[in-house]
């Protein structure tokens, strides 16, 4: 591991910049306690300077505190919404979606739903700011109006409740939009550039300077990136021109990569650095022309090596060379942030132009420790403890302000920690530094700061519609109103000055862990339980070299596989078939013998002879046996990646979601086995008797199962089967034999008996009938077709036996439900994710779009233009979105519907093919309009969405006929309103419900998977009921003393 | 009875499904331990308690911070209460309290049911129940017979009382059926009850529902933002 105090050595910025880069990416999951032992001595004060921070910081507080016009604006409204209260929450709710929904309705609907819950009422009068009571919500309003009517009722939400419901509707909303309004004038300096401009000349006046960021969310389409970069020029220009004639510092322009390209991301690296770069370049040179500098601000980490490089290409551009104005953000909470600043710094000492260099905590930290946990990475991008962060920045600060990097690097400290500014203080040696806050707080801070010392300010500043500003400043309420928060206690009188001047690097250093034991690694997400499956992070260099290491041996490989009986693999009688990638069909991947019925008898054999000694085997044993084989096939991550790819066609994120899911399934079972099989239950029977239960194995089972996850699907159900003591006959869909051979080669390698598993290569046409028609057959766990799922329960029923368990997961007719409260932008990635990925071969992929026709104007351009952005191709390449579909069969029935569509429906959009896409089975991804889920007689396996638009007066009508369609797999909601969420997910009859997020890729024992009606019989794949259905339960009665005596029929003897 | 009837019957009990599946375990238990004590069967009574005891409605499952997993069952649907026929060969004091506990058990775990009106009990059943006050269209009975009642596919599952050889071919009937598969809930064992007593068999009568919430979904996860903040020592 890189040595951090190394950094402060005189000759550490003169290596070569390579040399430098290498030390970033390895650091970007690093252990975080090894790593903050580096950081600390760099972050912790000498004795003068801990006086004088100390001393510094206590000062800035209490003057702070004396100032009456401290607690404003944003502050005064964090401390009386604080965040863990439901009003804090809602508001922040209310906040981020009243402004932009565009039909009164829904507009009211929602109101309704965030006042019904709330207890407003509490709040009234508990704070002094204007702001809160007066301007906030139009809450004075409503609660006056609720104290007149309080005897009537005591709960004060209901009286809102009703009030709601009694007044005039269009009043209250008029009301709560003129509140919102108000907060996104505190929040945004300006609706324009021009109107920024203005407000910000009485700051600019008393000393400060801007930095204009006109947000918004990310762009997803080019039209939008279109509209941004227009944006970001005008705004240029406009700054630019400032007649302003002040001494205060020209303003400089913030932005935000994401927003000028739709595909800003890892894998798409060379639009980045080619047509987004150009864009960017022209950016500069405008900028330039006018002297006003661009900063580039920080996005989510797996952005961070990508933007360093695409700022290289830039800043060594002759556009940019010579001016010293192209700046960037930094994130202090990465731990990749120390070497990065030293690359930055080498970078500009190389070149001599000054890069200007805003250090900031970081403004994604939960959204980083989420993806991480649902990724399940190797660790954390950032920080886990508030005060590693705090101490990370001082220790970056450090090396910033140190003598090597002056000249060099113009470090802007970002911060609204008066403990932090205090710092900065004293650690400098010199004056070419700035501070920077947000507009709307630390007013009172720097305000003080600017009087009392001889140091730049800048403010950054929002500017744009109020609308569109929202959301992300809620993002920034919510960090910031965290209890733990520096905003939150700095105007918390309650809280001690001495708790707030605490030095980061001491407390962090008083912890047992340097870690924070409350937020567990991603691996650790089940506790003692199970490990968690682990995937890897394709978008940061460190982590994707390594894995593409690991899949390359694979990527020439050509597989053999047949039945394997016995353990012994078969080839006599078999017939051969050559395997071809479905995205090339020139690349051989293997070739596969199919097994004919003579092999089912065989298999039957062995595995009737195995059960007995398997189904006594202690549970213990069976469950280590599942563990050792998810262990193997994490060892094999590589191999069956690339099987992933070239016999399924899959690309690098299926490829590793498919695997992580069958590791998952594995330790699961095995967990649920041990849970449902180790001891007997003891109850007492209804006629007194006691009645012992234990489990055991059914017997022989049998698996059918899909291609769309070949490895995932084919091992759920035989591991469940196997923990629950049955012996299972295998039968893969014939397309991905080769992955099925693989995985049964590593579950005898396991120590699962070869009696146990046999698997049977083959044709469902020859091989279904013998095997479902067997009397020795004691369950069948199926993955496939309605139309299959009917054939197997006939051919078991017709075997004049016992019925015996059918468990079958079977078609979908998917929707997706939006009405207007809903964000656009979030909507679209997850529909186009929920649609596409895996090319819509997912039983739980979207099929039917419903949007409310206020909103699908808006929505659907976003989501052609999303769909234009999409790339479809070869899955090997980090690059591809989306791959091809299984085979010719499946493409031409694709094929056959796409262009019944082109005839009835109208096009929306398709995602354009690659230029040799007939060398494989591609669909181009397409979306139709059409009127209504009747439309569709059948599920279309595919890429391909329908959008149907509905009235909102007009949503229980569409839920009908939803459930009418029979199906009832997932379906997916996108609203801020609870109250509708909850009627939907009430009323909808589907297996699994999915609020604001995409609907695909439920996780085991997390999101236990399956449908209901014609979907499926379940129980859930991996849930807690799952297992059981593979087992009989034995019971044993042992008769109460009482019936001893007494032989009376407990039964009622009245009927 | 005529196919129109148990046609009518069918479309009653399900227009009747979602608000008797609505009112909760508690609420529908409570209605039904009313009836039960009308009845006075030790069975039913068991039943009502197993199921309120071990079927909670709601799981919450585990999962990253900033998104809420919980598994909830609800009815599968319309369920045919049915039994051999005429209880030719069966001991009715053996049988009626199986049928009256698959009965029970069916509406305890919201579905509706049309129960087959085999002999005098069965009417008493359904008269306890519309006493207690359960929903009248939830039960209907009809006259229809088993071979009826199978074909038709808008029953989501059968809970059925007779000998193996009956389990057999009414299994075989239903998988002739197109449309969903129908789930065959048989007790055959009139002495032990072993299917009714079994841990597993309430749960053959309800289907899982998986919800997930992005709690994150207005901008950022507040739980994980104090945990980051959150002292240990």
């Amino acid at each position: 591991m890189f040595k951090a105090t190394d950094i402060l050595n005189p000759g550490f910025l003169d290596q070569p910049l390579s040399q430098i880069w290498e030390l970033i990416s390895p650091l970007y999951a690093v252990d975080e306690a090894s790593w903050l032992t580096e950081l600390l001595p760099l972050a912790m004060p000498n004795a003068n300077e801990r006086q004088q921070i100390t001393l510094g910081a206590t000062t800035l507080i209490e003057q702070v505190r004396a100032d009456d016009g401290a607690i404003h604006m944003i502050d005064a409204l964090l401390l009386e919404y604080s965040l863990d209260t439901h009003e804090g929450i809602l508001l922040m709710c209310l906040a981020e979606a009243l402004m932009r929904i565009p039909d009164a309705e829904t507009a009211d609907a929602l109101i309704r739903d965030k006042l019904s819950v709330a207890d407003w009422k509490a709040h009234l009068q508990n704070s002094d700011s204007l702001f809160v009571n007066a301007s906030t919500w139009g809450l004075l309003l409503t609660g006056k109006v609720v104290s007149l009517d309080k005897d009537e009722d005591g709960e004060p939400s209901n009286v809102i409740n009703r009030l709601v419901n009694k007044m005039s509707e269009p009043v209250i909303r008029k009301v709560m939009n003129q509140a919102m309004k108000i907060m996104g004038h505190q929040f945004v300096l300006g609706r324009s550039i021009k109107e920024a401009l203005k407000r910000g000349r009485s700051d600019r006046d008393k000393g400060y300077t801007y930095s204009f960021d006109m947000l918004g969310e990310a762009a997803l389409t080019s039209q939008d990136a279109d509209k941004y970069f227009n944006d970001y020029k005008q705004a240029i220009t406009a700054v630019g021109k400032d007649k302003y004639e002040g001494s205060a510092p020209i303003p400089t322009i913030s932005i935000k990569l994401s927003a000028l390209h739709p595909r800003y991301e890892a894998s798409q690296k060379s639009r980045v650095l080619g047509e987004m770069s150009d864009k960017l370049l022209e950016l500069i040179r405008h900028a330039r022309s006018l002297n006003v500098g661009i900063t580039i601000d920080a996005e989510e980490a797996d952005r961070l090596e990508l933007s360093l490089e695409l700022f290289q290409q830039l800043y060594q551009h002759k556009h940019t060379r010579g001016w010293g104005e192209l700046g960037l953000v930094i994130q202090a909470y990465s731990k990749r942030a120390l070497p990065v600043l030293a690359w930055l710094a080498a970078l500009a000492k190389s070149q001599g132009d000054r890069i200007p260099l805003r250090l900031v905590k970081g403004a994604y930290w939960d959204s980083e420790i989420k993806n991480c946990q649902q990724r399940g990475l190797s660790g954390y991008p950032v920080y886990t403890r508030k005060e590693a962060t705090d101490t990370a920045y001082l220790a970056c600060a450090r090396f910033l302000l140190s003598e090597n990097v002056r000249g060099h690097i113009y470090p802007q400290f970002a911060s609204h920690n008066a403990h932090t500014v205090a710092s900065v203080i004293a650690m400098a040696m010199h004056d070419e530094f700035e501070f920077q806050r947000l507009h709307g707080m630390g007013d009172s801070l720097y305000n003080t700061v600017l009087k009392t010392n001889n140091v730049a300010v800048r403010i950054y500043a929002p500017v744009g519609n109020h609308k569109d500003l929202l959301p992300y400043l809620v993002r920034r309420l919510l960090e910031n109103g965290a209890n733990s928060s520096f905003v939150h206690r700095l105007v918390d009188a309650r809280c001690p000055i001495s708790e707030l001047v605490n030095h980061p690097a001491d407390v962090l250093a008083s912890r047992e862990s340097l870690a924070n034991p409350y937020i567990p690694l991603p691996v650790e997400l089940f506790g003692d339980e199970r490990k968690n499956s682990y995937g890897y992070n394709i978008e940061v260099d460190a982590e994707w070299n390594h894995f593409k290491a690991l899949i390359q041996p694979f990527m020439k490989t050509t597989w053999q596989a047949g039945p394997i009986i016995n353990g012994e693999v078969i080839s006599i009688h078999t017939t051969e078939h050559k395997k071809v990638a479905p995205y090339d069909h020139n690349q051989s991947v293997g070739q596969v013998n199919f097994a004919n019925a003579s092999h089912v008898d065989l298999a039957l054999e062995h595995a009737e002879k195995a059960y007995p000694a398997w189904r006594d085997t202690p549970v213990t044993v069976r469950a280590q046996a599942l563990e050792r084989l998810a262990d193997l096939l994490e060892a094999n991550y590589g191999e069956f990646m690339a099987l992933c790819h070239r016999e399924a066609g899959k690309t690098l994120q299926d490829g590793i979601d498919e695997v992580r899911e069958a590791v998952d399934f594995c330790r699961y079972y095995a967990v649920q086995a041990r849970l449902a099989m180790s001891e007997t239950e003891t109850l007492q029977n209804f006629d007194d008797s006691t009645l012992e239960i234990s489990r055991q194995g059914r017997g022989v089972f049998v698996c059918i199962s899909p291609w769309n996850f070949p490895l995932a699907i084919f091992l759920g159900p035989i591991t469940a089967a196997l923990a629950a003591g049955n012996t299972v006959i295998a039968k893969p869909a014939e397309q991905t034999s080769l992955i099925a051979f693989r995985a049964v080669q590593l579950m005898l390698e396991a120590g699962i008996p070869a009696g146990a598993i046999q698997l049977l290569t083959g044709e469902g046409a020859t091989l279904g009938e013998p095997l479902t028609s067997d009397k020795r057959v004691a369950g069948v766990a199926f993955t496939g077709s309605t139309g299959t799922a009917q054939r197997i329960n006939r051919s078991l029923a017709k075997r004049q036996a016992e019925p015996v368990p059918f468990i079958a997961e079977t078609g979908g007719q998917n929707a997706m439900l939006i009405d207007s409260t809903c964000l656009p932008e979030q909507v679209v990635r997850d529909v186009v994710r929920s649609a596409f990925a895996s090319a819509g071969q997912r039983c739980s992929a979207l099929r039917v779009l419903f949007i409310q026709k206020d909103v699908a104007d808006r929505i659907i351009p976003m989501l052609r233009g999303a769909m234009q952005e999409s790339t479809v191709g070869n899955p090997e390449y980090h690059q591809t979105d989306i791959g091809p579909v299984i085979d010719k069969r499946a493409q031409a029935g694709l094929l056959q519907h796409i262009e019944n569509m082109n005839k009835n429906a109208s096009l929306i959009a398709q995602t354009p093919l690659p230029f040799d896409a007939e060398k494989g089975t591609f669909i181009a991804p397409s979306a139709f309009e059409i009127s209504g889920i009747e439309r569709l007689s059948e599920e279309q396996f595919g890429p391909i969405l329908h959008v149907v638009r509905y009235k909102a007066s007009e949503l229980d009508s569409i839920i009908d006929s939803i459930n009418d369609s029979g199906f009832g797999l997932t379906l997916g909601v996108h609203t801020r309103n609870e109250t509708t969420a909850n009627h939907i997910a009430q009323r909808v009859r589907a297996g699994n419900i999915y609020i604001n997020r995409d609907q695909v890729g439920a996780v085991v024992g997390v999101q236990p998977f399956g449908g209901q009606g014609l979907s499926g019989t379940g129980p859930k794949a991996g849930g807690p009921h799952y297992l059981k259905r593979f087992t009989r339960e034995v019971q044993s009665v042992k008769a109460s003393s009482s019936q001893k005596t007494n032989t009376q029929s407990p039964l009622n003897d009245k009927a | 009875m005529t196919n129109s009837t148990l046609a009518s019957a069918i479309k009653t009990a399900e227009s009747a499904w979602e608000g008797w599946n609505a009112l909760g375990l508690t609420a529908r238990t409570k209605l039904l331990y009313i009836a039960a004590e009308e009845l006075n069967q030790p069975l039913v009574n068991w039943l009502l308690a197993r199921i309120t005891t071990t079927m909670p409605e709601t799981i919450i499952l585990p999962g990253p911070t900033g998104e809420a997993n919980s598994l909830r069952w609800s009815g599968r649907g319309l369920i045919g209460i049915c039994a051999e026929k005429a209880h030719n060969t069966l001991p009715q004091e053996a049988c009626n309290p199986a049928i009256a506990a698959q009965l029970f058990t069916a509406l305890a775990t919201g579905n509706v049911v049309v129960l087959q009106a085999s002999n005098k009990y069965t009417h008493r059943l359904h008269s306890a129940l519309l006493n207690a006050g359960v929903t009248p269209d939830a039960v209907q009975i009809s006259s229809a017979s088993t071979e009826e009642l199978a074909g038709c596919e808008a029953f989501h599952a059968y809970a059925f009382c007779g000998q193996n050889a009956d389990v057999i071919a009414l299994n075989a009937q239903l998988a002739q059926r197109d449309g969903m598969l129908a789930q065959l809930i048989s007790e055959t064992d009139f002495d032990a009850y072993a299917t009714l007593t079994s841990l597993d068999y309430p749960w053959r009568f309800v289907t899982e529902s998986t919800l997930s919430v992005n709690t994150t979904a207005v901008g950022g996860n507040a739980t994980l933002l104090e945990l980051g903040g959150k002292s240990d020592s």
